[in-house]
């Protein structure tokens, strides 16, 4: 739809059918010995679908983008989940991305950059219990099992950041020109999740059973990181 | 035309380097309630099998394991009550029951439990029938490393039928050569199996190449050698053989077992070899452990054994 080819709106859905995606198989050690790699994978099936709608703003002193996107993913392995169906890794059920650019003069722009999706999934023990009592193994079975749903049964909290870029162009001069660029990723330093890590602390108790205390990590990678620049064009 | 562009580049990966953080936080979602635990790996040749009745606990809480108090427990053997089933003993907070079993294959055996705290838990498994036949044991005895081993080459041969799935143990006895001395010593004592054999080596560690381990036990599936005759190539440690034995002459002899699994019952155990693994390991995929309890964990599973006894002619050196 045009209005006046000053917005644009669209609506598109999406269905994929995916071969041979791969993921890494149960148990698997990410550190190591990397030979041999292709051990530790499981080829498999998956499928992604959603609808994504989007608005945008071609002219003007201020223009932009706005979309929103439903979907789905999931993945499908013999050797995974005991052969069920669970979500992908990057099943984002909601992602919504923002784009506002602002030219106040010949001189100035500024554009702002707002991102937010549903968390990424981990596969993340949930429960704890004493493993079976297996005959023949004079106790050298472990003692305790986590326990878990599904793979990438867990969904961390919510992705959303904002980054800015202001640009100041100065020198014009036929096709030369320069550049001064300050951006700032992260502007209100959310701590996004990047990874969770399972911390178990053991202690005995009064019948000589081992009780386990966890604790989630959360690993943050970028928080807040403002760059500055310097473009001489030519 | 070109750009240059003088980036603060260092910047940049300081401030990445600097910022990058940590954090404890809590479980984002809400507490799950403990789940009924039942965990039974019955020997269809035994009289008498043993079922555990334990809880899980959450693990992101205060939550601690409790004895399952008084749970409506119901053992079915091809449909019919088992009568013969009684509470045995309360270990820790783990309750075990037992009762008499006598089961032929083919046999379903169904377990379910209720409490009004974690509602019904139930499943079932059917006997499997021995479906492996140890043709051989040829012992043959070797140093590595400075230490004696016991090499036995184990032929058996697959039921080309079915997907098959077992497990592998041995034992070893020593009887004294004296015929003074009447009594005969019939205790087995178990050894951990060493392979070189890649259809027996442990998933979690082996296959990956961080290294062999001993293990009282392998499993395997008939995957490589689906309906043939295969021998596998196993071997035991040899320091131990004679250990409570004084004098020089002695007759030594290895039982290997070899157990039919059911596939239920194989599912539990590779993914309990797969979990053991990892332990410890924060950079690794967490297992998913196999259970056939709808509506709680754990395992109900039943393995036949088929065993051949092998004299051993000399002491090893």
């Amino acid at each position: 739809m045009n209005c006046r080819n000053l917005y644009f709106f669209s609506i598109e859905a999406y269905f994929k059918d995916m071969q041979n995606v791969i993921e890494y198989k149960d148990g698997i050690s990410y550190t190591g010995v990397s030979a041999g790699w292709e051990n530790k994978i499981e080829a498999g099936t998956g499928m992604a679908y959603g609808v994504e709608v989007s608005a945008e703003k071609r002219e003007g002193q201020i223009t932009g983008t706005v979309s929103y996107t439903l979907s789905k993913s999931e993945r499908k392995f013999d050797e995974i989940n005991f052969g069920e169906w669970f979500p992908a890794k990057y099943d984002r059920r909601h992602m919504i991305n923002l784009l506002i650019n602002c030219k106040l003069n010949s001189k100035f722009d500024i554009t702002a950059v707002w991102t937010y999706h549903s968390g990424n999934r981990i596969t993340l023990p949930t429960m704890t219990y004493v493993s079976p009592d297996v005959p023949d193994t004079q106790g050298g079975h472990i003692e305790n099992l986590m326990e878990l749903d599904h793979r990438n049964n867990y969904q961390m909290t919510d992705y959303h950041r904002l980054d800015l870029v202001v640009n100041y162009t100065f020198r014009k001069k036929e096709n030369r020109y320069c550049l001064l660029n300050l951006s700032i990723y992260n502007v209100y330093n959310r701590m996004n999740p990047y990874k969770l890590i399972v911390e178990s602390e053991m202690r005995k108790s009064p019948t000589n059973e081992s009780i386990y205390t966890h604790k989630l990590k959360q690993i943050t990678l970028f928080p807040i990181i403002p760059s500055l620049s310097f473009i001489y064009h030519f | 035309m070109k750009n240059c562009r003088y980036y603060s580049l260092p910047l940049v990966l300081g401030a990445t380097l600097l910022f990058a953080c940590e954090k404890y936080v809590d479980f984002n979602g809400k507490e799950l309630l403990p789940k009924m635990v039942i965990s039974a790996i019955i020997n269809a040749k035994s009289d008498t099998g043993t079922i555990k009745i334990s809880e899980s606990v959450f693990d992101y809480s205060s939550q601690k394991s409790v004895a399952v108090e008084n749970p409506e427990i119901n053992l079915k053997i091809n449909g019919e009550s088992c009568a013969q089933l009684w509470f045995d003993t309360l270990i820790g907070v783990h309750s075990y029951y037992k009762f008499i079993s006598h089961l032929k294959t083919g046999d379903r055996v169904e377990f379910s439990a209720h409490t009004s705290k974690h509602g019904t838990v139930k499943g079932y498994d059917i006997v499997p029938e021995i479906v492996a036949e140890i043709k051989n044991i040829e012992p043959l005895w070797f140093k590595r490393d400075g230490f004696g081993y016991l090499r036995l080459l184990v032929t058996v041969r697959d039921n080309p039928d079915e997907k098959n799935f077992y497990r592998i143990v041995v034992r070893t006895n020593a009887v004294l050569i004296n015929p003074s001395i009447q009594e005969v010593d019939n205790r087995w004592d178990l050894k951990e199996v060493f392979v070189d054999d890649e259809i027996l080596f442990n998933t979690a560690t082996e296959k990956n190449g961080e290294g062999k381990t001993p293990d009282y036990y392998r499993i395997f599936s008939d995957e490589m050698f689906q309906g043939k005759e295969y021998t596998l190539n196993i071997y035991i440690r040899n320091d131990n053989f004679t250990e409570n034995v004084n004098f020089d002459y002695v007759r030594q002899s290895v039982k290997v077992e070899i157990h039919t699994l059911s596939e239920k019952l194989y599912q539990n155990l590779h993914s309990q070899e797969l979990a053991s693994g990892i332990t410890g390991d924060v950079f690794s995929e967490p297992v998913k452990i196999y259970t056939n309890m709808q509506g709680g964990y754990g395992i109900l599973g039943i393995y036949n054994v088929a065993e051949k006894i092998k004299p051993v002619a000399e002491k090893g050196n």
